[in-house]
Formats: C-alpha cells, sequence, structure tokens
C-alpha cells in the first residue's frame, strides 16, 4: 500500500505528539526524596555517619564500598550538585553547605561541614583533580575553622579522579576547590589577525609614536643647541671686532 | 555574598588625594634641601596604593583565598583592559610583585620568565594556552618597558618602585638612629653595577633551561619534565617557572606584609613548597627570605643596595641609559658646566652613589645608575647647576638655596 510523502509526515508527527508527552512526564516524574537534619546516613563498618545541617532532597541515593553516593543532591539555601559521593572513618559529619560559583574567570566549588571525631572525611565532587597542569595544591583548599589551611600530603590528599581525603579534621571544616578558565586559542581563533594581535599592533604602535616624538625632539634640541652656539660664536665675533675698532679709533 | 569598592568612586578620591597631597607638600615644605624628597616620599607611598589597588577596590569576601587572593584575576588591569592576550597585567618596570593580592600591574622580570614557556600543554607543560604566543607575549613586555623607558628612563626606579620605597624606609629608620650610611669605593660601586646584567642574563637562561622541555620538547637538565596524566614524575625542578622570583626580595616582602595586614593568610601561603628547606614554594621560598633578610641589613648600611644590584633596573637602564635610547631618552638629568664648581655635594647625596654628575664636564649625565630621584638638584646650591629636564624643559633645577638662606629671602612661597 501505497503512502503518500504527505500522510507519512502527518503520521510522524502524530506519533511524535503522542510519544513526547510521555517522556516529558518520566522526565517530571523523577523522584525527589526529601530528608531534615535528622537523618543519619551511617556507614556502619567504618564507624562513620553523615547527616545535612539544613533540610533537603535528592533524586537517587546508594550506598556501596561504604561511600554514599547521591544524584541531584540540594540542601536548602545551596546549589544542586548532580553527583555527590561522601563516606566517613572513625568521624561524624555535619554539611552545612554547598556553593558553585561560575564566574568569567575563574569557577569554585565551596563545601562546609562540620567533622567530630578524628577519622577521615572522603568526598567526590564530580571534577577531576587535575586541570591545566597546576598542582592540585593551588586549586584545592582545606581550612579548618576559618584560617588555618592544611597543607597538602599533611592534611589532605587528592587522587586523579578527584576524591579528596581529608584527614584528622576536627572542627568547622571548608573544602574549596578553583577551576581557572583557559585563555584558549579557540576564543580568538576565527577573529582577524588584527584583532588576534591587537595588543601587540597597539604596543609597536605606541612605541614608535614614542621613538618618534623623541627623536623630532631631540632634533629640534640640537638645532635650538647649534643655533644658540652659531649666535654666540656670532656675537663673540661682533665684540671682538667692535672692540678691535675701538682700540683703532683710540690709536 | 562579595562586594567591592566602586573604581568610579576610589579612583577619583585616590586622584584627588595626589593632587591635593602634591600641592599642600610643595607648599608647605619650608626647607628646600627636602623639598623634592618629601614629594617623592608621597609619590612612593600613593604608588604602592596605585600599584595594589585591588586590595582598595576588592571584591572582598570571597568565600576563601585563592591562589591569586581574594582580589582574583578580573580585577587586573591587564585582565580587563587586554583581555585574554595578555591576561596578566600591564608591563610597568617596577617590582610590582605578580604573586600577592590585589595588584593592578605585573613585574615584567616576571612576564619574562613565564612567557618563555611557549606550548603549555600535558604533553611539554601546563594546558594553559594563552590566544598570542610566547615569543609576541615577551614582544610586548619588552615593548612596555621600553616605551616606559624612553619616555620616564629610571624615574620607575626613584619615584614608583615599592622595593625601593622599603630601602628608602630603611634609609630613613637608620638617619633616625643617627647612624651613618657607609660608601662602596668606586670600583666595587661599577663591579656591582655591571653584575645587574649579569645576573638578568643568568636568570633569563636558567628560565630557557627550566623550561626546555616545554621548548623543545627535550630536557636540558633532568628533573624539568612537569608532571602530567600520563604519570611523568615531576621533578623539583620543574616546580622552578620563574627562577627569578625564588630569589626575588620583594616577593616574601609582599607576602609578609599583606599576611601582617591579614589579605593573606601564612598558613595558607607556606603549605605549598616543594622540597627540603622550603627551596621551592609558589609564594615564598627560604632563600628569597633569606635574601629579603640580607638585603634588608645591606639597605641598612649602604642606600638603595638592592638598586645597585636590580636586574629590572637594568633591563629599564638598557632601554634608557645606552645607545640608541639614551639619544632620544626624554627624561633626563643635566648638568651646566658653567654653574658647577664641583663642590661635590651631588656626588655625596647619591643613593645609588652614581658619579657621572661629578665626573662629567657637562650636558647629560643621566647613567644607569642614575634613578632619577633628583637628590642630587634639591641639595646643589649653585642656581641652575642641575636640571631635571623632560622633552626638553626643564620640570626641576637647582637653586641657590644657601645664598637665600643667609639672606633670608627663602620663603614657603619660593
Amino acid at each position: 500500500m501505497a503512502i503518500s510523502s504527505k500522510s507519512a509526515v502527518g503520521v510522524a508527527i502524530i506519533v511524535s505528539l503522542c510519544i513526547f508527552p510521555c517522556l516529558c512526564v518520566s522526565t517530571q516524574a523523577q523522584t525527589v526524596i526529601p530528608f531534615q537534619p535528622s537523618d543519619q546516613f551511617e556507614i556502619p563498618s567504618s564507624n562513620g555517619d553523615i547527616n545535612f545541617a539544613v533540610n533537603g532532597s535528592y533524586s537517587f541515593a546508594t550506598f556501596e564500598n561504604n561511600t554514599w553516593t547521591f544524584l541531584n543532591l540540594h540542601l536548602n539555601g545551596s546549589q544542586t550538585i548532580t553527583k555527590f559521593m561522601v563516606s566517613a572513618q572513625n568521624s561524624n559529619i555535619t554539611i552545612f553547605s554547598y556553593r558553585a560559583n561560575n564566574n568569567t574567570s575563574f569557577q569554585s566549588i565551596r563545601l562546609r561541614y562540620a567533622a567530630h571525631g578524628q577519622g577521615e572525611q572522603i568526598f567526590n565532587f564530580g571534577v577531576s583533580s587535575e586541570q591545566d597542569g597546576l598542582d592540585p595544591s593551588l586549586t584545592w583548599n582545606v581550612v579548618v575553622n576559618g584560617n588555618v589551611f592544611l597543607a597538602k600530603g599533611d592534611g589532605w590528599t587528592i587522587s586523579k579522579d578527584g576524591t579528596l581525603v581529608v584527614n584528622g579534621a576536627t572542627g568547622n571544616v571548608s573544602v574549596v576547590h578553583y577551576r581557572f578558565n583557559s585563555f584558549g586559542n579557540t576564543q580568538n581563533s576565527n577573529l582577524p589577525f588584527d584583532q588576534q594581535h591587537s595588543i601587540g599592533i597597539w604596543t609597536i604602535a605606541v612605541l614608535a609614536i614614542i621613538v618618534g616624538a623623541a627623536v623630532a625632539i631631540k632634533v629640534r634640541e640640537t638645532n635650538s643647541l647649534k643655533k644658540s652656539d652659531l649666535l654666540r660664536d656670532f656675537r663673540v665675533k661682533e665684540l671682538q671686532a667692535s672692540t678691535k675698532r675701538k682700540e683703532g679709533m683710540q690709536k | 555574598m562579595t562586594w567591592a569598592n566602586p573604581i568610579s568612586i576610589v579612583l577619583p578620591v585616590y586622584v584627588a588625594i595626589v593632587v591635593i597631597g602634591l600641592l599642600l607638600i610643595y607648599k608647605l615644605t619650608k626647607d628646600k634641601t627636602k623639598k623634592v624628597s618629601s614629594l617623592r616620599l608621597f609619590v612612593q607611598i600613593m604608588a604602592v596604593f596605585a600599584v595594589f589597588m585591588g586590595l582598595i577596590i576588592g571584591p572582598f569576601d570571597q568565600p576563601l583565598f585563592a591562589p591569586l587572593g581574594p582580589s582574583p584575576r578580573s580585577a587586573l588591569v591587564g585582565a580587563n583592559l587586554l583581555g585574554n592576550q595578555f591576561p596578566d597585567g600591564l608591563s610597568i618596570p617596577i617590582l610590582a610583585c605578580y604573586y600577592p593580592n590585589g595588584r593592578t600591574i605585573t613585574c615584567p622580570l616576571w612576564q619574562l620568565q613565564a612567557y618563555v614557556f611557549p606550548f603549555w600543554n600535558y604533553q611539554r607543560g601546563y594546558e594553559v594556552v594563552y590566544s598570542t604566543s610566547g615569543l609576541e607575549k615577551i614582544g610586548i613586555v619588552l615593548g612596555m618597558v621600553a616605551v616606559s623607558a624612553v619616555v620616564l628612563g629610571r624615574f620607575f626606579c626613584g619615584w614608583l618602585c615599592p622595593f625601593g620605597l622599603y630601602q628608602d624606609a630603611l634609609t630613613r629608620a637608620r638617619k633616625a638612629l643617627r647612624i651613618r650610611h657607609l660608601r662602596f669605593s668606586e670600583k666595587t660601586n661599577t663591579a656591582l653595577g655591571q653584575s645587574r646584567y649579569i645576573i638578568i642574563a643568568v636568570f633569563m637562561l636558567l628560565s630557557v633551561i627550566f623550561a626546555s622541555y616545554a621548548i623543545f620538547g627535550t630536557q636540558l637538565i633532568p628533573g624539568t619534565i612537569p608532571g602530567g596524566p600520563e604519570g611523568t614524575e615531576a621533578g623539583i625542578v620543574s616546580k622552578i617557572n620563574e627562577p627569578f622570583c625564588l630569589v626575588c626580595p620583594m616577593r616574601p616582602l609582599c607576602i609578609l606584609i599583606l599576611c601582617g595586614l591579614g589579605s593573606m593568610k601564612w598558613s595558607y601561603v607556606s603549605q605549598i613548597v616543594y622540597g627540603p628547606y622550603w627551596m621551592v614554594g609558589f609564594y615564598v621560598t627560604s632563600i628569597n627570605l633569606a635574601i629579603l633578610i640580607a638585603i634588608t641589613i645591606l639597605s641598612l648600611i649602604y642606600r638603595r643596595f638592592w638598586c645597585r644590584i636590580c636586574p629590572l633596573g637594568a633591563l629599564t637602564a638598557v632601554f634608557s641609559s645606552f645607545t640608541p635610547f639614551k639619544q632620544i631618552a626624554l627624561t633626563k638629568l643635566t648638568k651646566n658646566e658653567e654653574k658647577c664648581t664641583k663642590c661635590g655635594v651631588c656626588k655625596r647625596v647619591c643613593p645609588t652613589e652614581a658619579t657621572q654628575v661629578f665626573d662629567k664636564k657637562g650636558g647629560d649625565v643621566t647613567e644607569s645608575r642614575c634613578m632619577l630621584c633628583a637628590r642630587c638638584v634639591e641639595i646643589c646650591p649653585y642656581e641652575n647647576a642641575l636640571e631635571l629636564k623632560f622633552a626638553g624643559k626643564t620640570v626641576m633645577r637647582s637653586r641657590n638655596w644657601l645664598e637665600q638662606q643667609k639672606t633670608g629671602t627663602l620663603s614657603s612661597e619660593d
């Protein structure tokens, strides 16, 4: 049975319209599981315990290998973390807030929590520890009680997949990570030559103008010096001549 | 939540303070032999505020201390004006250290060393790729230094450099204690002056050697391969990107002051060190702390000791005191042979013990050691014997302050 192309398009649109809402509904129907500060996420085998200081929600949580993994974790007053892995050994953690900044020149992630018990706290924000070849000690900070920066290797370590292990910190702890934007070729590569190299061109132009002006001033100075020298010579000669004339007249 | 002082308010207030301060000092300083020195001290202090204007402008209350501190890159004049072609800031020939918070301009020596690394990628080094090549950026830095030097020469050293202010403060402290300074022999002073060029050459060569893996793809000395995702273990030498900065006394001075002011945290600054004895560090090293102490002691004994060996001063001098730049330099110190009585006071008061102002018969007496501080012009007691000229016009000239003092005609209006 032959179907005209118009009919085929019509059927496709109807089928699409039927399927699309189903897709949307399934998206909207993503489960949101709320939690409260009283809810505990325990890690019994490693004597750890995690809870949040504020109300919040997540879409999915699993507990594997002594690590809690939260998807779309949202704390009230904070932004949503797409994937957040957290674990603790011999310590209890109370997470206060999560902040992410998207500045033009750098992005930052900041997690604030309180740790009780001198154990280990393990986090993974889903970002790689390495960027631009920078040493992670430059781009990751672990700060205790607001002003004591722990040294990498001493107070904390980080693996290449971005798993941060904080050792022995107690009290209020902040974990901060900065990611700097590359000043990449890609931003400028499609621009015309003069725009790609405008700073260099400006520098050359300013240098040329300054040198030109300086040379002109030098030439003017030299000329005026020559003129004044000539004038002085002329006056000296004239003075000598007049003296001679006077002497002659006196004789 | 961060906040900042709007630049539209800070800048006019700053300019107003500078103008009013200059006028007040000019009008109120009665001692003719200290008027220029007072003006210079004021300009030096205001220059420090200009160099670290980011600390005044903000933004403040950043979550924590980023590697570049609470005034991030976007606060830099360079990042705002010059964009991604030249994001590290304008190059002005003063020791405006790259490492502290809030700086608005950048030391050209840091830039020259950093831009030696032309191909930043994971295989050869960092992946930070600027939109301009290393060579182009080095050309821009040298161009900016040349422009500055042709226009103002080593005026930058005498009037604007923050480390110069530090040394002058040490001199004032010594004077307050009534301790007399020592002088080098002329031979030693000349040798120190020449050592500047060796220092800058050695450190530029070291930069190339340390960057050899980034430049040539092969390491000239072991340990220069940077670490990367390939699993290459980084040697300690690979942490040395700017070798001169490891020995520069300005870096620890800035960091220590900012830590004292509370704008940086010592526990953060001191944690990023590599190797034993703090040999290499992102902010401070044991070497540059030791050099700062040594330079401080030497500057107490000899006036402006660092300026005699400063490689940045040497770079500025190259573009202002040597042919062909000397011929076209716009700021000059000139001497009138007929007025000079060879009393030698100019030679005695010169902080860097420059000799041409005394030895040369007349004409342009600017030399590579002269910082154009105008102390000699100020102290010379012979009318018009010494003049500081800009573009052929006299800006400052010596005055017969001895005679004026004798006859009592000297007043604040003079």
